[in-house]
């Protein structure tokens, strides 16, 4: 059986949620994990496929499809796919210093300030962490979730 | 150790008993328990681990990294007790396996069961699901191994080694604390042992302490001081049952003694000996009784005796013995009883004696048969002879009083035919003296004159006899006599022809007697012509008169100091004729004192006289107070 590797990665984002807490997770227990995607359409249908019925510690999810300029308050998660490689720093910079788990599929995007970047290795989908942005988005990340990445970045990149 | 027997070892028994049984009884219940859990210990353990490890598993399985799970499976390494171990994904396909084993020969199952723990043999298998987020990651599975019998032995082993130690601490604790508690009490069993040994009651136990033991110790001592005083009690009252027993024994064989004596007497005594039941019946035999009589015993038991009286005899005894019965008391019968060995009846005495029993009535009679037959026989010949000398003696009598009367009349007659010759004789001669006197020379007148006194004093003589015999015809006329005045009287008609005689007179004063008068005149007149006749040749003469009155008489005397007699010749003093001296000494004509003694004895007196030769001589007669009447 074939799996995309786009299909990975939808089933590997919504699951970060359960490894990722956020400061003032008190005050939102019921609202819904906002999951903003940008760039790739048919990413955003499946992956609002696979959580239509799942929840994230009794958290409801919600997959919203962004588009460039669209206001990054209220999410929680926020995936770039690598059509906007280009606008990446750009997202990046937007969604820095706030509580959004970003998540990117470009090679080197954790200089570019992503916290969560999707990989392949060996026809297999990786991901790697940048503990430094997660710190600076006030976002802490599970050490289990720390076991399995294939690479955890602790300090800033050298780009930065 | 001188043996299981001793209280310190009884204790460390104790101890160590009590010591491992508590111990047993942890280490089973704890086995039990243990062994109980062990399962279920295990599978919590096992379950648990299967939790961390799929927790850590987790992100592995959602992010498809079998490399992580399988560093996570290594972890078991630390477990040896989990042979394998593997994880499956969702869809049940192996993502990751370990085996703790050397040869990588660990088979695992295609398809993991859901949860489950299963017990095959000597392993544990066990699935269980990984979950998260409401959803079922993979599935962890492990074979573990499982051997309870190894986990028993290693505690048994334990067990083992705590009791031993257990018991060996005890043992060091108890011989170092034992003395303590057992010293005391082995004092007390030293005390007791040497109290036993020695009987010496006045050791005592120390006592050192003040708990249970010191207790014991004083009501050792206590007990003691109580023994000592109950052997003591005990062994005087002991001599004192001894010295009863002796003296009981000393009164058995007496009894013995007694009774055996008793049997050999009645076995040995000739009378008949009958034992007889309180109605007279006779039960036991008597062989006396039988010897006696000549009846068997089949003849005289019972009532069957009374048949060897004669028929008088069954009678009188038929009625004592009702009298007895009704008032137990001994009785004597005199009967005849036939005799077997004369074959007649015999005189027999027969003596019954009641036996009282302690209610007072009779418990038995014994009786004694004596022959009497002899005695009886002699009685009655001594009585024909009493008879027949008694008629003897009267027949003899009278022949007597019939020749005395006789005798008497004769005398009287004689004397009085006397009288008239000698009175002529004397008559004759004074006429002859006196008509011839000048034809006489003076030799032939002394000779009539000789023959003249002789004649005269015959004529006395012959007056004399006459009184002696009338006196024995009179009858006397009794009146009270004023003695000292008959004294007097006679001795002054004595003395009135010789004035020139000098005699002291000494009269005392004389009890009144009753008496014929002329009588006892006749009395005094010839007593007291003796004491002047027999005094007359001492120079200063004195006669004494007196009396003294007894009960039934009174004595009275007349004493002079005259010529006396000889005391060997006093009896003859009073019959008739009989003088002691000669007529020309003391003249006399021997019937004077003869009268007296028939004239005191008449009056029912007695007359006697004491004297010796030359010292005088005293005369007693003795009148009865009450006049007798009697007769020569």
């Amino acid at each position: 059986m074939h799996v995309s590797e786009r299909s990975v990665k939808a089933a590997f984002l919504y699951k970060f949620a359960s490894y990722v807490q956020w400061p003032d997770v008190d005050a939102k227990t019921d609202a819904p994990i906002t999951i903003g995607v940008i760039g790739a359409t048919d990413f955003a249908r499946e992956l609002a496929e696979i959580t239509a019925n799942r929840t994230i510690n009794s958290r409801r999810i919600n997959v919203r499809r962004l588009t460039m300029g669209t206001s990054l308050d209220d999410l929680e998660i926020l995936f770039i796919a690598k059509e906007e490689g280009d606008h990446l720093p750009q997202l990046l910079s937007a969604a820095r210093d706030k509580p959004i788990l970003t998540v990117t599929e470009s090679d080197g995007a954790l200089s570019s300030g992503s916290i969560i970047n999707f990989t392949v290795d060996q026809d297999r989908v990786r991901f790697e962490i940048s503990l430094y942005a997660a710190e600076k988005s006030q976002l802490r990340l599970s050490a289990r979730l720390l076991a399995v990445a294939q690479g955890v970045h602790r300090g800033p990149e050298p780009g930065q | 150790m001188i043996g299981i027997r001793t209280v310190r070892n009884k204790l460390l028994l104790v101890v160590l008993a009590t010591n491992a049984a508590a111990l047993s009884i942890t280490a089973v219940l704890m086995v039990a328990y243990d062994l109980h859990t062990f399962r279920e210990t295990l599978q919590n353990d096992l379950s648990a681990q299967a939790d961390v490890l799929g927790l850590a598993a987790g992100p592995a399985l959602e992010f498809d990294d079998p490399e992580a799970a399988k560093e996570y499976l290594e972890l078991l390494r630390a477990k040896p007790i989990i042979h394998s171990a593997a994880i499956y994904t969702s869809k049940g396909a192996v993502f990751a396996t370990y085996s703790g084993t050397a040869d990588a020969h660990t088979e695992f199952p295609k398809i993991p069961e859901s949860d489950s723990y299963q017990i095959r043999g000597g392993e544990v298998v066990l699935s269980k699901r990984i979950v998260s987020n409401n959803e079922i990651l993979g599935t962890v599975y492990f074979s573990a191994a499982y051997e309870p019998n190894r986990r028993l032995r290693d505690y048994l082993g334990i067990l083992g080694l705590v009791l031993a130690g257990s018991l060996a601490a005890t043992v060091l604790m108890f011989l170092r604390i034992q003395n303590t508690v057992t010293g005391p009490i082995l004092d007390v069993t030293a005390v007791a042992r040497r109290v036993m040994e020695e009987r010496d009651f006045s050791l005592r136990a120390r006592k050192t302490t003040h708990d249970e033991v010191g207790v014991l110790v004083d009501a050792f001592n206590s007990m003691l001081s109580e023994i000592g005083n109950r052997t003591t009690t005990l062994e005087q009252s002991n001599r004192e049952l001894q010295r009863e027993i002796a003296e009981r024994e000393g009164a058995v064989r007496a009894r013995d003694r007694s009774e055996r004596r008793i049997r050999t007497l009645v076995s040995a005594i000739t009378k008949v000996v009958w034992v007889a039941d309180w109605r007279g019946h006779i039960t036991e035999e008597s062989s006396s009784w039988q010897t006696y009589t000549g009846q068997r015993f089949e003849q005289y038991r019972d009532a069957g005796w009374l048949q060897a009286f004669d028929e008088q005899g069954r009678k009188e005894v038929e009625l004592a013995w009702a009298h007895a019965a009704n008032v137990p008391a001994t009785f004597e019968l005199e009967l005849r009883l036939w005799h077997a060995v004369t074959e007649r009846h015999h005189y027999v005495r027969l003596r019954a004696v009641p036996v009282i029993d302690q209610d007072g009535g009779v418990a038995e009679w014994i009786g004694a048969v004596q022959d009497i037959e002899d005695r009886r026989v002699l009685e009655q010949s001594l009585r024909t002879l009493n008879t027949e000398l008694e008629q003897r003696v009267a027949d003899r009598t009278s022949q007597l009083q019939e020749a005395n009367k006789d005798l008497e009349t004769f005398s009287y007659s004689v004397s009085h035919d006397l009288r008239a010759p000698i009175r002529a004789i004397g008559g004759f001669c004074t006429l002859l003296v006196q008509d011839h006197a000048a034809q006489l020379d003076a030799e032939a007148r002394r000779k009539f004159g000789v023959i003249q006194s002789e004649a005269a004093r015959m004529g006395v003589l012959i007056d004399d006899l006459l009184a002696f015999s009338r006196l024995g015809r009179k009858a006397l006329q009794a009146t009270a006599l004023d003695m000292r005045e008959l004294a007097n009287k006679a001795y002054a008609q004595l003395t009135r022809d010789q004035p020139d005689r000098k005699v002291e007179f000494r009269l005392g004063s004389l009890p009144t007697a009753n008496g014929d008068r002329s009588l006892f005149e006749q009395v005094w007149v010839n007593l007291l012509s003796n004491a002047v006749k027999f005094s007359s040749k001492k120079e200063n003469a004195t006669i004494e008169v007196g009396a003294i009155s007894e009960e039934r008489e009174h004595v009275y005397f007349v004493r002079d100091n005259g010529a006396g007699f000889d005391p060997r010749y006093g009896k003859n003093l009073f019959g008739v004729f009989q003088r002691l001296h000669g007529n020309d000494e003391f003249p006399g004509t021997g019937v004077g004192l003869a009268l007296v003694h028939r004239i005191v004895t008449r009056h029912g007196g007695r007359i006697w006289a004491d004297s010796k030769l030359g010292e005088g001589a005293t005369f007693h007669f003795t009148v009865p107070k009450e006049s007798s009447g009697g007769a020569v």
